[in-house]
């Protein structure tokens, strides 16, 4: 079953941050956005598959937003939306270096009362480098991070979970992956920026 | 810093930024924080560390449900030339009216109760939870979970004075087992429950799928009973699930 047919803002908002009903909210802002969304791009230079990537990372970046309290709903969900895949596009399209449409054209697209959120948001290729760092860690380190940040899980849960000697053992091993991920962090200063952008805003 | 100091050090960090620090020893290393621009770099590197985790983790959750809602639309975007649009659209338009009038065709003919509300009717999914909520969850809603719907019904028939969000689910599971009248009676204790105290805790849901289980148990009046009221009153969370088609289809079976 739906969430809702018409799932207010504020609904949406809160299920965002408190992390309920995720999955479900998820598929909400995809039922009611993705059309758009996506023809917006496909509008302005792009194909139904830059549409999805794009799309993906908009819904990544409204959450992450949400998450640290810097969408208050000043504008409608819908517009902030709008907003940032505007953004995004606008700076994927820069990247591939093809004149043939001009900035101008996102401007008349955009409303004007739309919020400036570039310096929030992390372009899709960042990002993407974000991830493959992740990546390097190793599948335990992602699982145990993962399952303890992310998923808000115990100690003692992933203790249960992934079946170590004793909690202390996954405290550990926790500790070492995280120093780690912070080397990787370290040596990459341009996705060190990123973080810190995401960070702080 | 010798390393034993260093591992306190960072363990201090860990709990701080893990949050498991009571509020005197927080304030204590915040103080410290302040003086010690090495530690406030460390916690930085940690903090962005458990950033680039929830990034991560983010972007995961994000593109398994994209894969598969895609999956669920498969609509390929098929490019068109502009010169053969014409051609196209009064193709498409006659081929659109055509399966139009045979679907309407099909539909009076062979409308029963079980093609309607198999139209109508949806799982209930709970969502996925934190583990802080886990703890929580009853042994119901695990059981609904994991969709053992006979466990759920089992418990709902061991007790009595349920929540709404209970009643729910022992409708919602007796629906699913095609137990129509017991899920008649939980929906129906839901409405009273609400109706007693002035609340709309599972109110929407419960209408929409009682309105189901009254068309399932042959009750169609019943049933267009409550579907008006839903179509009526824009303010419904199933207000757009139940069309005028919906309820003419429910009248023609009355």
């Amino acid at each position: 079953m739906e969430l809702r047919n018409l799932v207010p803002d504020r609904e949406i908002l809160l299920s965002l941050q408190t992390g309920s009903r995720m999955n479900e909210t998820i598929r909400v802002l995809y039922r009611d956005h993705f059309e758009n969304l996506s023809w917006f791009i496909q509008n302005n230079g792009g194909n139904r598959q830059d549409a999805e990537d794009i799309f993906q990372e908009v819904i990544v970046s409204f959450i992450d937003l949400v998450r640290k309290d810097r969408f208050r709903g000043e504008s409608s969900i819908k517009t902030f939306l709008f907003s940032i895949n505007r953004n995004l596009w606008l700076n994927e399209w820069k990247k591939r270096d093809r004149a043939m449409i001009r900035e101008q054209k996102y401007e008349a697209a955009g409303a004007k009362e739309e919020a400036d959120i570039s310096h929030q948001i992390a372009e899709k290729e960042e990002r993407d480098r974000l991830i493959d760092l992740v990546d390097q860690l190793g599948d335990t380190c992602k699982k145990i991070l993962l399952l303890f940040y992310y998923e808000g899980r115990s100690m003692k849960e992933i203790w249960e979970e992934l079946d170590y000697e004793s909690e202390q053992v996954v405290r550990n091993k926790k500790h070492k992956c995280m120093k780690k991920l912070e080397e990787l962090i370290n040596a990459n200063p341009s996705i060190k920026n990123t973080l810190k952008t995401l960070l702080n805003g | 810093m010798d390393n034993s100091t260093q591992y306190d050090s960072d363990e201090r960090l860990f709990r701080y930024i893990d949050g498991e620090m009571e509020e005197e020893e927080k304030r204590s290393l915040e103080a410290d924080l302040q003086q010690d621009a090495a530690l406030l770099e460390k916690l930085t590197s940690l903090r962005m560390a458990r950033e680039a985790i929830l990034q991560y983790g983010l972007k995961n959750q994000v593109a398994s449900i994209h894969q598969d809602i895609m999956k669920e639309r498969n609509t390929p975007v098929v490019p068109m030339r502009q010169n053969n649009f014409r051609r196209w659209a009064i193709g498409v338009a006659a081929t659109v009216l055509f399966a139009w009038a045979s679907i309407q065709a099909y539909q009076y003919f062979s409308l029963t109760p079980e093609r309607v509300y198999a139209q109508q009717f949806s799982s209930y999914e709970l969502p996925v939870l934190r583990s802080e909520e886990q703890k929580n969850t009853s042994e119901m809603e695990t059981a609904y979970r994991d969709k053992d719907f006979n466990r759920v019904v089992r418990l709902c028939k061991l007790n009595s004075g349920f929540t709404a969000r209970e009643n729910f689910l022992c409708g919602m599971a007796e629906m699913e087992l095609g137990n129509f009248s017991d899920a008649i009676r939980s929906f129906n204790q839901i409405i009273q429950y609400n109706t007693a105290n002035a609340t709309r805790e599972y109110l929407d849901e419960a209408e929409y799928n009682l309105a189901l289980a009254y068309l399932k148990n042959g009750e169609f009046n019943r049933s267009l009973e409550l579907l008006r009221s839903i179509h009526s009153d824009p303010k419904h969370v199933y207000h757009r699930k139940v069309s005028n088609r919906l309820i003419k289809q429910v009248q023609r079976l009355s």
